[in-house]
């Protein structure tokens, strides 16, 4: 069945308030909720709480929910609302900076040492679990202000605007931090990557 | 391009400041000549361009499809309250 007949067919039970359809909005959606929450609070315990608020809303709220976007699209943006509520908590207890994941230029702005690059396939990185495992291992080291900025942005699709409102930031903080989360991101993928370069 | 500096080319330093308004398509037309010249004439630049897009296109295929064993089973203590939320 494709996902939206799925979604329609759960849409029916969930407005119709039967348990069943709420199992199985759960069991069809938790992985890759948990997952984002996941990246988000980079904290187990945290994020199931998160995820567990998301299908709570998502189910009380349901009759509000107008299918102008796909059921996923709003639950995504449920739990992105409540992954971020936690992390603001936590942010302001501190300002990381990724100065020391930063790569060197010398006096001349060029590099201190050549760049070399990493001649494999984007398929053949796609396809590994080492790499897939170390890229989450490496959001998760991103310092918090930046993970945010760059999950929003990159993997869930938000304009720079959107993020910019979601986070207090100015538009062009998000652009800055986005940026250097990339690089840093990049930075921290580089032993992986020479790995399957070879 | 390495330590070859032009004085009105674009530095490495320049390129990596300019590289998100490249791919946003934010940069003026010259300095977009520039940038793209530099490129042209600078392998290190080059390489780190292309580990920037495969780094952005990674994540974003290990998000459209994450590890689903990494977050495995729904606790059984959370179905049970979403299930009985209402």
């Amino acid at each position: 069945m494709s996902r939206l007949a799925v979604e329609k067919e759960l849409l029916q039970g969930l407005r119709k308030g039967d348990q069943a359809s709420y199992k199985k909005l759960v069991e069809t959606y938790w992985n890759e909720l948990h997952f984002l929450a996941n990246r988000l609070v980079t904290d187990d315990s945290v994020a199931n709480d998160c995820v567990q608020e998301t299908f709570i809303k998502a189910i009380t709220k349901i009759d509000g929910f107008e299918g102008r976007g796909s059921l996923r699209a709003w639950l995504h943006q449920i739990t992105v609302n409540e992954a971020l509520t936690v992390l603001r908590k936590i942010t302001a207890r501190k300002e990381d900076s990724l100065d020391d994941i930063m790569l060197d230029f010398d006096d001349t702005g060029h590099y201190i040492e050549s760049y070399k690059g990493h001649p494999v396939s984007l398929e053949v990185l796609q396809e590994s679990v080492e790499v897939k495992r170390h890229l989450k291992l490496s959001i998760d080291k991103l310092p918090d202000n930046f993970r945010a900025v760059l999950i929003l942005r990159d993997y869930e699709g938000y304009s720079t605007s959107e993020v910019a409102e979601k986070l207090n930031m100015t538009e062009q903080n998000v652009k800055v931090r986005l940026h250097r989360a990339r690089l840093a991101l990049r930075n921290l993928l580089k032993p992986v990557l020479r790995e399957h370069s070879e | 391009m390495h330590k070859t500096k032009i004085k009105e080319h674009l530095s490495c330093r320049k390129v990596e400041e300019f590289l998100m308004a490249y791919l946003d398509k934010e940069l003026s037309i010259w300095t977009r000549v520039r940038f793209r010249f530099h490129l042209m004439i600078c392998p290190s630049c080059t390489n780190y361009l292309q580990d920037y897009n495969k780094t952005i296109k990674l994540g974003k295929s290990l998000f459209e499809s994450p590890d689903v064993s990494a977050t495995g089973k729904v606790p059984d203590r959370i179905l049970e309250a979403i299930i009985n939320c209402k």
